[in-house]
């Protein structure tokens, strides 16, 4: 059926009025005959006729003229049209019409669907990049924790390495002391051989300390001890050190309340064990002094001394790790007040320096009172030294360093004990099965074995008597797993002989 | 009407820089905003040839696809040569643009064709490798380019152009 001619004409009407069509026609050499049409619509002004030729000539650049050509979508302007090639005698008429909407809309969908293409393009590729990215860091955070692995195996091999010996230098000059009168010079060179053994026991502390802090090992172990007896203790370390230099030393504490006070104790020490030292380092004439005050919240120490005193400029230096050349002179590894200070922030304390060149100088610390550990993890954690009772008066010694072994020998039976030493823990299995000594007293570190699993097999063969194990390991977590092994006692390397010695007296089987 | 004119059509997947790279070649112009090509844009330059003639070149900057429909079908009759535009930074654009050439083949065989790859100022982020370029640049003349900087734009078209108007092989 045809469509009648009058809706074809309306169509018509209605198609051109959308189109606006522009209809440019070239006779056979090309040259524009007429223009029909809104140039304006497509935005071309009074030099249209010349545009127009230039489109034409452009679109029909490779192609017949003779055959018509239809472009549906070309970008004209800023408009979207289609484009017609109507050949007509040898020339021909280029029709345009202006697609509308329709280009408009095609254009933005296109956009939309580009732009999400590619940002799914980016999306993928920062997925590959995030995971390359995470395999690079995983393989150097493996690689970091191997180094500090590592780092942390060479200072414990290190700290205990240098712990063992002093205990021998510490332990013998200890001995000799008593036998040699003051003021000779044997006694002098005995007071520089303890001073610099101090020194090289605070030193090992330190560097322990350091590599636990940079694995973020540092665990505060709060518990309540005597003042009193840490300033004794602390006077007994650091005398030596300060008469071999003809200084005065005062320690004194005081507690204004009935309680003990609770902190953790081996970090006091850490801490006044590095103050001190470094006041004696630098303290040629004069007097050294310390006082601890207890209040019921804070503990307070001051650290004074009348030695050569910081330049203002170097005072906040001297905090600093490796600060060596801060304060005058060369000595010490630099290492010590950082120490302090890592140590009083972990505390949640406060450090001040005051310091006059030439006059003195005076450090204090602030240290809020820690709350208790809980009584599980308290008991765990028993004194280093409790009291026990001793069955016999028989100790055997178990360490494969003969140095140590005859120490503790010759101490032992100073002290009234019948002490024998055997380096193996087979050996001493057999010893204690078939002797059943009052006490065993066991490296950790032995050769072949670890003291822990010696102390841990003779306590489940039955073993009833004293056991004490000491280790150039120090932290809390050594002590805790010689204690669950069945430890009575825990002692440090370099073992204090004095403080050890005093003990066994106070244990000592009377009658047997 | 006499002057030496030659219709070339760039192909190439979407938002390789295909618009860019006329900008660039025509008005020497670089815009950073991405704006898609719907259908086709006809522009032009005159260039002067090796031999001294002057030649029209007609660019038919062809809508982004990586498939030859037939609306671009009905654009590159005619034309005399291709540019295959691939976008550095994605490797997937370099296999859309071999495999337009290859579906123009027959519709215009043994026509001059150059490869561009684009985005040169962005070399860091690029998925192409030197090795893929080494093994294009075996087969078809390969120009890495910038539309941003120009770089290795004018000499990519000089080189079509050269090619066809039977000056270069």
């Amino acid at each position: 059926m045809s469509r009648p001619d009058a809706v074809s004409s309306s169509l018509s009407a209605y198609l051109v009025e959308r189109a606006r069509p522009l209809v440019a026609s070239f006779d056979r050499d090309g040259l524009i005959l007429a223009v029909d049409g809104e140039g304006a619509h497509y935005g071309l002004g009074a030099d249209a006729e010349a545009a127009l030729a230039g489109l034409a000539d452009e679109l029909l650049t490779g192609l017949p003229r003779t055959e018509p050509q239809f472009w549906p979508l070309i970008e004209f302007g800023q408009r979207a049209i289609s484009a017609w090639w109507v050949p007509d005698d040898g020339g021909g008429h280029l029709v345009l019409a202006d697609t509308h909407d329709g280009g408009r809309e095609l254009r933005e969908r296109q956009q939309a669907a580009n732009e999400l293409a590619l940002a799914g393009v980016e999306k993928s590729r920062t997925i590959r990049e995030l995971k390359k990215a995470r395999a690079e860091l995983e393989a150097r955070t493996k690689a970091l924790d191997e180094a500090q692995r590592f780092q942390r195996r060479l200072v414990d091999t290190l700290s205990h390495d240098l712990r063992t010996p002093l205990t021998s230098i510490m332990g013998y000059a200890g001995l000799l002391e008593p036998y040699l009168k003051d003021s000779t010079p044997l006694k002098r060179a005995l007071g520089a051989i303890q001073r610099n053994a101090m020194y090289l026991k605070s030193l090992a502390e330190n560097l322990l300390e350091m590599a636990g802090d940079a694995h973020g090992e540092l665990v505060l172990s709060p518990r309540q001890f005597d003042l009193a007896a840490l300033a004794v203790e602390i006077e007994d370390m650091i005398r030596p050190m300060t008469e071999g230099k003809g200084l005065a030393l005062t320690i004194a504490a005081q507690s204004g309340v009935d309680r003990l006070p609770c902190f953790d104790d081996i970090k006091l020490r850490q801490i006044l064990v590095n103050l001190l030292s470094n006041a004696v380092r630098y303290t040629r004439q004069g007097r050294i002094s310390a006082e601890l005050q207890y209040d019921g919240q804070r503990l307070s120490m001051v650290v004074a001394d009348t030695g050569i005193g910081i330049a203002p400029e170097y005072q906040q230096r001297v905090f600093e790790p490796l600060n060596r050349g801060a304060q005058q002179g060369k000595d010490g590894a630099g290492l010590g007040l950082w120490i302090v200070r890592q140590l009083v922030q972990r505390m949640g304390g406060e450090i001040s320096l005051q310091s006059v060149p030439g006059v003195g100088t005076r450090i204090a610390v602030s240290l809020p009172e820690a709350p208790a550990e809980s009584p599980l993890e308290r008991a765990a954690i028993a004194e280093e030294a409790p009291p026990v009772h001793l069955a016999n008066r028989r100790v055997l010694v178990v360490d494969d360093d003969p140095d140590i072994c005859q120490l503790l020998l010759w101490s032992l039976r100073e002290t009234g004990y019948e002490p024998e030493a055997l380096p193996d823990a087979d050996e001493a299995v057999e010893h204690v099965r078939s002797d059943a000594p009052g006490m065993v007293i066991v490296d950790v570190e032995l050769g072949t074995r670890s003291g822990l699993a010696l102390t841990q097999e003779l306590r489940l063969a039955g073993y009833k008597g004293t056991i004490v194990v000491f280790s150039g390991a120090v932290d809390t977590r050594i002590r805790q797993s010689a204690h669950r092994a069945g430890a009575d006692a825990f002692l440090p390397k370099p073992l204090d002989l004095k403080r050890m010695l005093e003990w066994l007296r106070s244990q000592l089987p009377q009658g047997s | 009407m006499t002057e030496l004119a030659r219709k070339i059509c760039l192909l190439g997947d979407f938002a390789v820089g295909k618009t860019s790279l006329v900008s660039r070649f025509v008005r020497n112009t670089f815009s950073e905003k991405y704006l898609t090509t719907v259908g086709v844009k006809v522009d032009s330059r005159a260039l002067t040839l090796a031999d001294g003639r002057a030649l029209k070149l007609v660019v038919w900057d062809l809508a982004g696809k990586s498939e030859l429909d037939s609306m671009n079908r009905s654009y590159i009759r005619g034309a005399s040569g291709l540019m295959l535009v691939a976008d550095g930074t994605r490797e997937a654009s370099l296999r859309a643009a071999l495999y337009l050439w290859m579906q123009t083949q027959k519709q215009l065989p043994g026509v001059p064709v150059v490869m561009l790859v684009n985005k040169l100022d962005l070399v860091d982020r690029w998925e192409v490798s030197a090795a893929d370029l080494e093994r294009l640049q075996q087969s078809l003349p390969t120009f890495r380019t910038s539309a941003m900087s120009g770089e290795g734009v004018a000499e990519a078209f000089a080189l079509i152009g050269e090619r066809v108007a039977g000056v270069a092989p």
